[in-house]
């Protein structure tokens, strides 16, 4: 394990540094899981790129638009703390609850956690049920890429080799919209061996709008829009539930591996999507 | 090419020239003799590695000393004041809260964080305060009691 550590004092600095060899850098934020792979000899850089003392990406704050924008060094444990996102994406704090452990919350970041793209991770069903998107920079300008084109494979993204991913931006969602972040594992540290972020809205006893994303099923994290449009304006009884979630599961592709086969993964897709919906109606009918 | 970083532990000031692959682990360790945090996993799961930066539960297997520097780092060996034993410390012995010992360290910083945070801990509190440090040997009831009895005597101790 033998690199040089670089530590820019702001963007542009660090753009510049990585522009000089993309291909020999990775960027460091917390290191949670950067580290690890590097110690596992999976990623073999010359230069570790510190984004710590860039401080403008250190910011969760409100766009003029009303978005909320997180910036790319906010850690979890800050996200889980923050007044703004607890009030506009109780959801996303909802899957970041439930991420490793306390130390990995503590110092882990969420542009980090998306930049890596593990499967089984806890916050990229959640920003995609946000329709989040994130922005990133390189010498050649900024680019604003939906969450859902960023994330490409397994631990791939669609960041270039000199591209810094600098936030995360969540559009304002309904106040009618009630959600909920399940996480099926056998272990608490352990990654979702399905996850599902459900997103409600009811009017009139119908369903108005909604949004399903499941992870840990698949290469990467999904929509499952076709099990979304199967509530449209229905009222969401066992039978349509149970459809519902039949449709999601059926949208999943996961593997088999040490943990749990992919029939397995499959079947509590389904068992986690109707839980999460069962939750959230039962709820409304009590409010 | 090594990289001098200022550090401070358990209350002094230290400088160490560090690779800069080098793990806060092993500067602890290896440099300072600080041998509270211990090697486990070194894959960021177990907790055995754990410290206190600024106050919070780290992994110091998962950390570079070069990111860490100008940062207060407490370990185990921080804790007892004048010889005498943190009132956490205490409790783990009266509670029996280890049996091999190799976790303790790691559990009972863990604990100092939560209780520096929030001193009026549930058990659940507690349960989810140390879900970063693995013990193979009490099955946690003796560990959770003990930091318990250590929330108990941080009040006494505020209200005496």
């Amino acid at each position: 394990m033998k690199f040089e550590v670089l530590e820019p004092r702001t963007l542009d600095e660090a753009v510049f540094l990585l522009s000089k060899a993309p291909e020999e850098t990775r960027v460091i934020a917390g290191g949670q899981s950067l580290l690890l792979m590097i110690r596992s000899g999976l990623v073999m850089p010359r230069f570790l790129l510190s984004l710590s003392h860039v401080k403008e990406l250190g910011e969760i704050r409100l766009t003029p638009e009303k978005n909320v924008y997180i910036g790319a060094t906010v850690t979890h444990r800050e996200v889980l703390n923050s007044q703004l996102l607890s009030q506009r994406a109780a959801i996303l704090l909802q899957a970041v609850f439930r991420i490793g452990s306390t130390p990995v919350r503590n110092f882990g970041t969420l542009g980090g956690n998306l930049c890596h793209n593990e499967m089984g991770s806890d916050p990229p069903p959640a920003l995609l049920a946000l329709n989040a998107s994130v922005e990133c920079v390189s010498g050649r300008g900024r680019r604003k890429v939906p969450l859902a084109d960023f994330l490409t494979d397994y631990f791939e993204t669609s960041l270039s080799a000199d591209e810094i991913l600098i936030g995360i931006e969540i559009p304002s969602i309904s106040a009618n919209l009630k959600t909920v972040y399940l996480k099926h594992t056998f272990r608490s540290g352990d990654l979702a061996l399905v996850g599902v972020a459900a997103m409600i809205s009811m009017q009139d006893g119908v369903c108005e709008e909604m949004r399903l994303a499941l992870g840990g099923v698949g290469p990467v994290p999904f929509r499952a829009s076709k099990a979304e449009k199967l509530a449209q304006q229905k009222r969401l009884d066992k039978e349509v539930i149970e459809e519902v979630a039949i449709a999601a599961a059926d949208a999943s592709d996961p593997i088999s591996d040490a943990h749990a086969s992919a029939d397995y993964r499959k079947k509590m897709a389904r068992v986690f999507v109707r839980r999460a919906l069962q939750g959230l109606t039962s709820a409304g009918e009590r409010a | 090419m090594k990289r001098v970083i200022r550090l401070e532990v358990n209350g002094d000031e230290v400088e160490v020239a560090v690779e800069p692959a080098t793990l806060l682990l092993d500067v602890l360790r290896d440099s300072l003799g600080l041998t509270g945090a211990r090697r486990g996993c070194e894959t960021s799961y177990c907790g055995a590695c754990t410290v206190l930066i600024d106050g919070r539960v780290a992994h110091s297997c998962a950390i570079l000393a070069v990111l860490a520097g100008e940062r207060k780092i407490t370990t185990v060996e921080g804790l007892a004041q004048d010889g005498k034993l943190d009132p956490l410390q205490e409790s783990f012995i009266e509670h029996n809260g280890f049996q091999c010992g190799y976790c303790t360290p790691g559990m009972i910083l863990a604990a100092k964080a939560l209780l520096m945070e929030n001193p009026d801990v549930t058990e659940a509190d507690v349960r989810r305060g140390i879900d970063g440090n693995l013990c193979r040997c009490t099955g946690y009831q003796k560990i959770v009691a003990a930091i318990m009895g250590g929330a108990r005597k941080y009040a006494e101790k505020r209200n005496a």
